[in-house]
């Protein structure tokens, strides 16, 4: 079949072309008679009836372009002399139709581009004698080569061809009626007899619709097509014959195109006859996918355009006419048609809408119960996945605009319960995003219980929740703790932590996993609070509190740095055995935060136990001796800004500190840890130069043992450093001789360094040299730096 | 014209006008409708040449020249040897009646139309302008075609003979049109090959001419409807 096609094509493209060949020829002798009688040959080609639409068109498309040579070949004959008038005549002469036509038209045209005749006649005649033609394919392409010879010559409002040819109107009028005739011709291609069978001759014929849509195209690029002549001459003309051509491919294919050319503003004004129109027409045609399309096409308008779309049309409630139709559509359609194809009908006005009113969430909502509506009447399969993705689009549209304001509407949660466990996490996870874009705080406890409920998913485990992909469970969690910070109430500190509480009390049940991620978050946020506090005091006597917006009002207790330090101590508690290291470092923290507070010395029991309790997950839960490491300089580095402690808790934990310093595993990190650690006998606390010098003697002594490691030489500048800062500090137990026997002793260790190619010795040296920098800078400053003999090294 | 010194004798010399009908297949059915004779010399001899002007004045060549499948209408002056001249004769005005001609036509259940043509009568310059309305479609139309047909008798009552001959092909529409199509007809008599109807030249034969709307089906059979038209001459070539 495919091969019989390919042959038939070649035989008549050779023919053409043979044709083609002696028509130039004898149009270059100034032959027009033979030119004419193979133009003719040509011609006769186009009368098969062997070809498929496709191919068909090939050939037309090749004797298409031989043809713009014999039209210009007239307009040149014209200027000797010859009358267009005359040829007009001769071509007529011909016996076989095909050719005629085609000639007359290549005629007709050079005919009106010379301005030998108002074109609005040609048009006239040519489309009454095209009539001749009623074979469907044939028919189609001699229309649609009238069509494409005369669209530039079209009497169109600025034409050079207005005025005695006619106006926009002739221009509209021809255009009408060839299109009539070609959507007649092109729906009686179904019924061409023909062997193969039904699907194969639809799918040939729908290949054939651009000729037919060339038609639309071509009057939505007249520049006289007012509003008011579509509105009265076209649109009607063109929904006539979509409707009475009762063919389903025709119909569909035809709306979309007025959808896809006429302007936006035009569509927008005469709505209601488009979409009535869709009333009238068969009940195969996909109404939802040409609704679809002029949403979304209105959509795309309305998000661009510059003024507000809905003043276009001011008398029109352009959501009540769409809403009335989708309406009906879900009516008529909704028990037989997929859920999932209703679905996207909605998304589609759900994107209208949106995009059209944005800030209107009554729409929203009752776009959201159609939904309902749709959902009520049928079950969506389990399988159905497209349904379950369509829902998620819905739910997730209106978030872009109205973020948190969806949380108020009742139908919001209604379609939610109708999917299934994974796409409400979904649908979760973008209202979060929502709310974490539009960066407005959550003051409401309202708000907030319907914004816990709503992301439920995301918070707790279902009994139909399935496992999560990590990362997608990890970007949620984070997006979780994003939002706990968006927490805040600037009037009312009572409010605010109750606010924190309510998620407080969602999180501590959604499982170790999650709490790694939201517990850290509402810490934190507590921190914030507390530093609140500090700032404004509660007012809260337990006292009635007027709620904002109209929330009904609730008793308060009165927040304290002991409810949130008790709380905070809690949370922790909570994860410390799964996370050692993140619960160590939080404990720190939250010690740090109790030294914030000015009234700290209240606090100093619960600071006391987050220190402690560091130091016990230390002991306990750190195994590793690089983490080890790393954690107990943290310790260090964080007891030295406390000063909330007494005399007695600070020397314990010191001490404690210290000696776990001593007893790390290797040497060079005891050695480090116990330098840093020696500042501790030297804090804004409490200075015992003594100990210090013990720690940093205790240090020099393994620093020496050392000897044989490369790291020593690094010890020993970090030693040095230390002296050098306890100088700089002006502690009375470090004097300037201390610090030339250190370097002194450095001078002997790097002395026996023999080849100093080890990396750890170059840094160290480095290390040296920029220390040796340093010092030199201080002495340009200050005198006492000069006793400092940095010549030994 | 006399070559050298020779000399010619002859029995006079007569110049003849004849108008003449043949019949091609039958030599005895023709006649003469014009003998004239004119003596220019009494028998003798000529020794040199001679030019001698004639004229046949008022001679009615009441008939046009026809050359037909069986009959030639010839007009021509005999000397020695024949001399043919070509006789036409326009006129100013039409003799036929013009009528549009109107028909429905159709088989039962199968086919229903209605054509018209605005005009019966023709100069042979015209244009046929109709139009074919398809009230009724039952048959699978291939195409439409529209043919002019000569019909040339010759001889009279019993024995007359009538012979046609299809002109032209000219295709009018291509395909099958639904119900309610109306297809325009526009042929240019020009393209054709026709002289005027002749209507009992001399009582011998007759030419006349008939449109013939023809439809053809996918089966090849052909459905036609003839209509005589009447075509007049009103000028020269």
């Amino acid at each position: 079949m495919e091969e019989d096609q390919e042959k038939f094509l070649d035989e008549h493209m050779a023919v053409v072309r043979q044709q083609a060949f002696y028509m130039k020829k004898a149009l270059d002798h100034n032959s027009l008679r033979e030119a004419l009688k193979h133009s003719s040959a040509m011609l006769c080609e186009l009368k098969t009836s062997l070809l498929s639409p496709r191919n068909y068109f090939n050939l037309f498309m090749m004797v298409f372009d031989e043809l713009g040579y014999l039209e210009n070949h007239f307009i040149e004959e014209s200027s000797k002399g010859r009358k267009m008038a005359d040829l007009y005549e001769s071509v007529q002469h011909a016996g076989n139709i095909i050719p005629r036509l085609y000639l007359m038209i290549t005629v007709g045209s050079a005919y009106v581009k010379i301005k030998e005749a108002p074109v609005k006649l040609i048009l006239r005649d040519l489309l009454d004698m095209v009539k001749g033609v009623q074979q469907p394919v044939r028919g189609l392409f001699l229309r649609y080569y009238l069509l494409k010879m005369m669209k530039d010559k079209l009497p169109d409002k600025g034409s050079t061809y207005e005025g005695e040819g006619g106006d926009v109107n002739d221009a509209i009028e021809f255009i009408l009626q060839n299109m009539s005739e070609m959507n007649r011709l092109w729906v009686r291609l179904q019924h061409l007899s023909s062997t193969k069978d039904k699907e194969q001759r639809e799918i040939e014929r729908n290949e054939l619709r651009v000729t037919v849509g060339e038609n639309i195209i071509r009057l939505g690029h007249l520049d006289g097509l007012t509003y008011d002549i579509y509105k009265s001459v076209v649109l009607p003309k063109i929904l006539e014959i979509i409707v009475i051509c009762k063919d389903t491919m025709a119909q569909q294919y035809l709306m979309d195109c007025i959808i896809q050319v006429f302007p936006d503003e035009y569509h927008l004004q005469s709505l209601e006859s488009l979409l009535d129109t869709t009333s009238n027409l068969n009940s195969n045609v996909d109404i939802k996918s040409i609704f679809i399309n002029l949403m979304e096409k209105l959509s795309k308008f309305a998000a661009n355009a510059d003024s507000d779309v809905v003043t276009i049309n001011k008398d029109l409630d352009i959501f009540k006419l769409f809403k009335k139709y989708t309406d009906k559509i879900i009516e008529e359609q909704g028990k037989t048609i997929e859920v999932a194809r209703l679905l996207e009908l909605e998304v589609a006005f759900m994107n209208f809408s949106i995009k059209t009113y944005p800030k209107n969430i009554n729409y929203v909502n009752q776009i959201l119960e159609s939904c309902v509506q749709i959902l009520k009447s049928t079950t969506i399969h389990n399988s159905d996945n497209n349904s379950m993705k369509l829902l998620v689009k819905l739910l997730s549209i209106p978030l872009e605009s109205l973020s948190i304001a969806v949380l108020n509407m009742n139908h919001y949660p209604t379609l939610m319960k109708y999917m299934k466990f994974n796409n409400r996490r979904t649908v979760a996870l973008r209202i979060v995003k929502a709310v974490i874009n539009d960066k407005n705080h959550l003051s409401s406890p309202k708000t907030v219980d319907q914004l816990i409920d709503f992301i439920m998913p995301l918070l707790q485990d279902d009994k139909d929740s399935s496992e999560e992909d990590p990362q997608e469970f990890e970007e949620g969690q984070v997006a979780v703790a994003k939002l706990v910070h968006l927490v805040y109430h600037k009037t009312n500190i009572d409010l605010y932590f109750e606010i924190l509480m309510k998620f407080k009390r969602i999180f501590v049940k959604g499982g170790i996993k999650r709490m790694k991620y939201t517990l850290p978050a509402m810490i934190f946020s507590l921190f914030r609070l507390s530093q609140e506090l500090v700032n404004r005091p509660s007012m809260g006597h337990e006292e009635e509190i007027k709620m904002e917006d109209d929330e009904p009002s609730l008793k308060l207790p009165m927040v304290d740095q002991v409810k949130i330090f008790k709380c905070v101590g809690e949370l922790i508690g909570l994860i410390k055995q799964q996370y050692p290291d993140l619960s160590l470092r939080l404990y720190l923290q939250a010690a740090e935060a109790v030294n914030r507070i000015p009234n700290y010395h209240e606090l100093e029991e619960e600071a006391y136990d987050f220190c402690t309790n560091s130091l016990l997950i230390y002991e306990e839960e750190l195994s590793d001796s690089e983490a080890k490491f790393a954690a107990i300089n943290l310790i260090v580095s964080t007891m030295f800004t406390l000063v909330c402690f007494g005399q007695e808790n600070y020397d314990t934990l010191v001490t404690n500190t210290v000696s776990y310093c001593s007893k790390l595993l290797k040497k060079p990190s005891q050695c480090e840890a116990i330098t840093f650690a020696s500042s501790l006998y030297y804090s804004n606390f409490k200075k015992q130069g003594n100990k210090v010098m013990d720690c940093l003697k205790r240090a020099i002594k393994i620093a020496d043992i050392c000897q044989n490691q490369a790291k020593n030489l690094y010890l020993f500048a970090i030693i040095l450093n230390k002296y050098l800062y306890f100088y700089s500090i002006d502690a009375e137990f470090i004097t300037a001789e201390d610090i030339n026997n250190l370097l002194d002793l450095i001078k002997e260790q790097i002395d026996q360094i023999e080849n100093g190619s080890e990396d750890q010795v170059k840094d160290a040296l480095k290390y040296f040299q920029n220390t040796k920098a340093a010092i030199k800078l201080k002495q340009e400053e200050q005198s006492k730096y000069k006793d400092i003999n940095i010549h030994a090294i | 014209m006399i070559r050298g010194k020779s000399r010619v004798d002859h029995q006079g010399i007569k110049v003849e006008l004849i108008g003449t009908i043949e019949n091609l297949f039958e030599k005895s059915q023709s006649t003469n409708f014009i003998q004239l004779g004119q003596e220019l010399e009494p028998p003798g001899a000529l020794t040199d040449s001679a030019e001698y002007n004639f004229a046949f004045n008022r001679v009615e060549k009441q008939f046009e020249t026809y050359n037909g499948i069986t009959v030639r209408l010839r007009s021509y002056n005999r000397i020695t040897k024949e001399e043919e001249f070509i006789v036409f004769n326009p006129i100013s005005e039409s003799t036929w009646v013009d009528k549009p001609i109107k028909m429905e036509v159709g088989i039962e259940d199968c086919l229903h139309i209605e054509f018209e043509f605005s005009r019966s009568v023709f100069t042979m310059r015209d244009c046929v302008l109709g139009k074919v309305y398809f009230n009724l479609v039952r048959i699978k139309i291939k195409h439409m075609e529209l043919n002019i047909i000569k019909k040339e008798t010759v001889g009279s009552n019993q024995s007359a003979i009538t012979e046609s001959e299809n002109l032209n092909k000219y295709e009018v529409m291509d395909g099958a049109p639904v119900k309610g199509e109306c297809i325009p007809i526009r042929f240019y008599l020009v393209s054709t090959d026709l002289t005027p109807t002749y209507d009992n030249v001399n009582k011998r034969f007759s030419v006349r001419y008939f449109l013939n709307l023809v439809l053809v089906d996918e089966e090849d059979r052909r459905y036609f409807k003839q209509q005589e038209i009447f075509l007049w001459r009103d000028r020269l070539a």
